[in-house]
């Protein structure tokens, strides 16, 4: 036995899949067929294409040669909350701005090049005799161009016209609805008092960029977003006693001109499909086509483990897909180069090694993602031309997603994130616009990874199995028929095909639970505010029941997994139970100083000392905790602590955690599935949540090691109970605590003790967690695994 | 006479399809001794293939099992498989590799210290005289020399034990005397083997013991003397016509079949039955 375990050992090494890869690249890479997608596509289509474009350029023109933008100005005033305030309630000594201050101070800063704009690589010497402001001046007064002018970028900067919203004039959303101006901008003015003056003085605070979604007002809108980051980056730089400006955009419907489908979009559609194209063949050729020629029945009957043989050749047609789009990136911008049309297609975007960097990484993600689950249906074929067959189809569906995402206006975000493939497309369309943001880009790049995990997983189920070896009778039927015998273990890849489905499911069931209320509003007729707060929490429970217990339970009981066995309900030691009771009441305080430590670093590094998000994340937990308080304690604890705690806990450490555990390290199964807890609560629809992650994190961490450690997920059940329950709690009672004197609502963080209390508790009950010896062995199955390689 | 290397003891496989269940193996038990030539002997659909298939551990027997040098194929699949030597008429080979690359993949992947693999390469070179043919790619080869190139990798590894199903399918008179060779050579080496087979000639001339299956079941085991003092049959064609005779629900067809094969035997008219004679049981090649 101890031999064989060396053999395998053996067998199961970088070096093996790296052999594997190896055979698999050089067959593949000297096959006439992939060198014909390979070179011969981007050779014939690029010029093709670029003569197409040329005589597009020249018919439209005039819609992308458009150098110039109409802004308008409104101006609001904010106090120091940013709360609008008429111009009687400015503070004491205040100046207010005339409107041609206002439009002056403007384009100065954000609209054309003024004189704080430098070079951002430029370094500044350090010169303690002149002051900052001057040396700013003296930059820009000689004969450098200023920040991010670039030749190509000079037409920006001619003819832009700016005005003040009159009185008279409509709105600022009409007029851009209108098509009368390119953007509007409502410019929040603040002040703030200079150290050891009486006056205050005015700052630009905010700009709300309001665009409508035309090519031109998103050009404008683009253009106007990089100034301000510009302008903020400088300031940064300079330590400048200035503070920067932060935007927002606001978009209204257009109907100045039909949008135009920007090359931004067209771009990452062209690559994606070229991929595609170039993964195509090698999918097929080393899975059915191995298979047709005979030569897998030998692979598989050599002690290599099928999923290397596959992973192998995952990473073969992977490569092949990576270097067609290299291919086709490099034919396409040469081409391009060659017929002049770059600068005229891209404007500035394609010169942003950055920016191309991030989309050649998208690219990955797609083509690994593309990639498993060509394999994934190809392994099914048993010829060349069964898989042919199952291509096309799979071809048109990855089509028509892509074709969708050249729609103009359409933004990731909602239930797009986690579309497969327009994600990705309107992902890199923003990456390429420099309009996206982190949350639905976190959430678009997890959904595609795992995505491509469980593809993955079905593929090495599939691939070289007997019934696909030698079945007759093989159909998509099998892949989805019960085993005959039960199992006792989950495999990883059944684990993964659930996380796969309920990632989404869960982004989708949080964006619907939130729509319920208005749902009931509109039926009642009554106002949102209005509708009973149990409104929201009914459908809550049920998509947190739906999502970690129904869909995972029926994953395990398709797969004939006995429940108990396979999640470890076993009874845990006594001593478990006390640990989590520790670790449960002194985990929060402790959590949420570190949290508080991590902001004020960030924060600190960023020269932000109070952030915004924070703000506005406080402001939202109060305006949801006013509404628990309409309705019974217990069943804000029933629903927030006790029914996540069970549903959570039964998913990540009974299902998950399990399923990790056989083929991996123990630190590496608590790690991933700690991950998955983590990136599970970030998910959101609104943009707050990534701060999250770093707590469930490190409580993912420590569920899963009590987890392994007691050999059950009770105790596990238990902390979360008490660590989410005493949270809630004290939210709620939060006023009557103030009242008490319990806590010092004029503070910020814990006071010493209770963290020093914590720390011991946590500590202890660690501690006893540490004591406790394993018990997985006792629990592990002992019986038939789950379906899985030998 | 030495402890056998192959064990198969009451080895059984169900296949079900969309309509029916098929028993392709039916409690199966034999086995085979260093440097015996054990031949599996049936027609096709008698079980042979997938005997083979689960001493491989390819496919997971329902019940019962096969060792492999004290090995079970269930239980340590990779140790049985790195003891065996797979020879296939429907195994192909890489068609953008060439014969080289190909039998040190083979070794690489079989765990052969690279140094040692360039020696057996050497060694199978001389031996199979594929001196003119190492360095082609294999879509360039004939079927003859793809063939040398298929029983060159099932030995790279120097296994113990070696599994040929249908060495002989599809070759003519000179390729199936290279696969006589190729056995006389494995019996030289004190190799156990398997012949699977459904030519009842080739396999008279090869083997040392016989088990001749059908429908999944062992119906007689042993020597050709053994046999034949058994049945009272002189030559696997008429022992296995016999079995045909007795079977219950095929008993009608093989009545003719024999009626037929013995009228042929006695006037030998020819046609298409005459393969039989050669006692090739089914009219073609096809796969099981």
């Amino acid at each position: 036995m101890s031999e064989s375990r060396s053999i395998r050992h053996r067998n199961s090494g970088i070096r093996n899949t790296l052999r594997l890869t190896l055979k698999e690249l050089k067959e593949i890479l000297r096959d006439r067929r992939t060198i014909l997608t390979l070179v011969g596509m981007p050779l014939l289509i690029y010029p093709l294409l670029s003569i197409l474009f040329q005589k597009f350029y020249f018919s439209a023109a005039g819609n992308l040669e458009q150098t110039s933008y109409r802004f308008v100005l409104e101006e609001e005033f904010v106090d120091n909350e940013g709360n609008r305030v008429g111009p009687d309630e400015l503070p004491n000594g205040s100046r207010r701005f005339r409107d041609e201050e206002l439009v002056e101070e403007f384009c100065r800063r954000f609209i054309n090049p003024g004189e704080y704009y430098i070079f951002p690589e430029l370094e500044i010497e350090e010169d303690d005799r002149i002051p900052a402001w001057d040396r700013i001046e003296q930059l820009t007064d000689s004969n450098y161009d200023p920040l991010f002018v670039r030749p190509s970028e000079r037409r920006y900067f001619q003819e832009n016209s700016i005005s003040i919203r009159t009185e008279e004039s409509e709105s600022l959303e009409r007029l851009v609805e209108s098509g009368e101006v390119d953007v509007g901008l409502r410019v929040q003015i603040g002040f703030f008092r200079p150290r050891g003056q009486n006056r205050y003085v005015p700052v630009l605070e905010k700009v709300k960029i309001i665009q409508a979604d035309s090519g031109s007002s998103a050009r404008a809108a683009t253009y106007l977003r990089k100034r301000i980051d510009a302008t903020n980056l400088v300031l940064a730089k300079m330590q400048f006693p200035f503070r920067g400006s932060s935007y927002d955009t606001l978009k209204v419907e257009g109907i100045s001109q039909p949008a135009s489908i920007s090359m931004s979009s067209l771009v990452p559609l062209i690559l994606i499909l070229m991929t595609v194209t170039g993964a195509v063949y090698p999918a097929i050729d080393l899975t059915a086509g191995e298979r047709e020629r005979g030569t897998l029945e030998a692979l598989i009957a050599a002690p290599v483990p099928r999923f290397q043989v596959l992973f192998a050749k995952f990473i073969g047609v992977l490569t092949v897909a990576m270097l067609t789009a290299v291919v086709n990136m490099t034919g396409m911008f040469s081409t391009l180069a060659l017929f002049g049309l770059l600068p005229i297609l891209f404007g500035d975007s394609y010169f942003d090694l950055w920016v191309i960097f991030q989309v050649f990484a998208l690219l990955i993600l797609f083509a690994g993602f593309f990639s498993s689950v060509l394999l994934a249906v190809t392994s099914f074929a048993r010829s060349f031309k069964e898989a042919q067959a199952y291509i096309v189809p799979l071809m048109l569906v990855s089509i028509t997603p892509g074709i969708i995402s050249l729609t103009p206006g359409l933004e990731l975000g909602g239930a797009l994130t986690v579309v497969p493939l327009i994600n990705i497309v309107l992902l890199a369309r923003e990456i390429m616009e420099g309009t996206a943001t982190p949350t639905p880009a976190i959430i678009a790049v997890t959904s595609t990874a795992l995505y491509g995990l469980s593809a993955l997983s079905v593929a090495a189920n599939i691939f070289g199995s007997d019934s696909i070896l030698y079945g007759n009778q093989a159909s998509w039927r099998s892949l989805v028929r019960r085993p005959v015998e039960s199992s006792e273990s989950i495999s990883v890849s059944r684990a993964m095909s659930v996380l796969a489905i309920i990632f989404p499911l869960s982004f989708l069931s949080i964006g619907l639970v939130g729509r319920v209320p208005q749902w009931v509003a509109s039926y009642q007729g009554v106002e949102v505010e209005q509708v009973a707060y149990w409104v929201n929490l009914v459908p809550f429970v049920i998509a947190t029941l739906l999502v970690f217990i129904a869909v995972p339970w029926f994953f395990l009981w398709h797969g004939r997994i006995n429940l108990l066995r396979a999640m470890g309900f076993c009874r845990p030691h006594w001593a478990a139970f006390l640990a989590a009771l520790l670790i449960g009441v002194c985990l929060w305080p402790l959590v949420g100083q570190l949290v508080d430590w991590t902001n004020h670093l960030v924060a600190g590094t960023a020269g932000d000392s109070e952030p915004e998000w924070k703000k506005t994340l406080l402001e939202k937990a109060q305006q949801i905790v006013e509404k628990w308080r309409t309705v019974s304690p217990v069943l804000i604890v029933f629903c927030f602590s006790i029914v996540p705690a069970i549903a959570e806990e039964f998913f990540f450490r009974g299902v998950l955690l399990r399923a990790l555990q056989p083929g991996n390290r123990v630190w590496l199964s608590i790690t991933l599935s700690a991950l998955a807890f983590g990136v599970f609560h970030t998910l959101s629809l609104t943009d707050l949540s990534s701060q999250k992650f770093l707590p469930s994190f490190l409580a993912g961490l420590l569920l899963a090691w009590l987890a392994v450690k007691s050999g059950s997920i009770l105790p596990g059940i238990l902390l979360h109970c008490l660590n989410n329950g005493i949270l809630v709690s004290l939210a709620y009672y939060e006023q009557s605590l103030v009242e008490a004197g319990w806590i010092d609502s004029s503070r910020s963080g814990f006071p010493t003790w209770v963290l020093i209390a914590a720390g011991v508790g946590l500590l202890a009950g660690i501690g006893i967690t540490g004591l406790l010896s394993p018990r997985e062995k006792a629990s592990l199955p002992v019986g038939k695994p789950d379906q899985e390689d030998p | 006479m030495p402890d056998p290397v192959i064990q198969v003891r009451d080895i059984r496989k169900e296949f079900n399809t969309e309509s029916r269940s098929v028993v392709a193996v039916d409690d199966l038990t034999f086995e085979v001794a260093p440097g015996e030539v054990y031949g599996l002997l049936g027609p096709n659909g008698a079980g042979k293939t997938t005997t083979l298939r689960m001493i491989l551990g390819l496919l997971q027997p329902d019940s019962g099992y096969a060792e492999v040098g004290g090995f079970r194929t269930s239980v340590d699949a990779f140790e049985v498989k790195r003891r065996i030597g797979f020879v296939s008429a429907a195994v192909g080979l890489y068609q953008w590799l060439t014969a080289r690359e190909m039998l040190l993949f083979f070794a690489d992947v079989y765990g052969v210290d690279p140094d040692e693999a360039n020696c057996h390469v050497d060694e199978i070179v001389r031996i199979f005289s594929l001196q003119k043919i190492i360095d082609q790619r294999c879509a360039t080869l004939s079927t003859g020399q793809k063939q040398r190139i298929n029983l060159a990798r099932a030995l790279i590894h120097k296994p113990p034990v070696m599994l040929l199903d249908e060495p002989t399918l599809g070759l003519d008179i000179v390729g199936s005397k290279a696969v006589f060779d190729y056995i006389d050579l494995l019996r030289d080496q004190d190799k156990a083997i398997i012949v699977s087979t459904h030519r009842l000639d080739e396999a008279q001339r090869l083997c040392d013991r016989f088990g001749l299956i059908f429908e999944g079941r062992l119906r007689e085991e042993g020597t050709l003397e053994e046999l034949c003092q058994r049945t009272g049959e002189s030559s696997l064609v008429e022992m296995f016509l016999k079995i045909l005779a007795v079977e219950g629900e095929d008993s009608a067809v093989a009545d003719i079949l024999l009626d037929d094969e013995r009228e042929k035997t006695t006037f030998n008219s020819g046609g298409k039955r005459s393969d039989l004679l050669t006692g090739d049981l089914t009219e073609g090649p096809g796969d099981e």
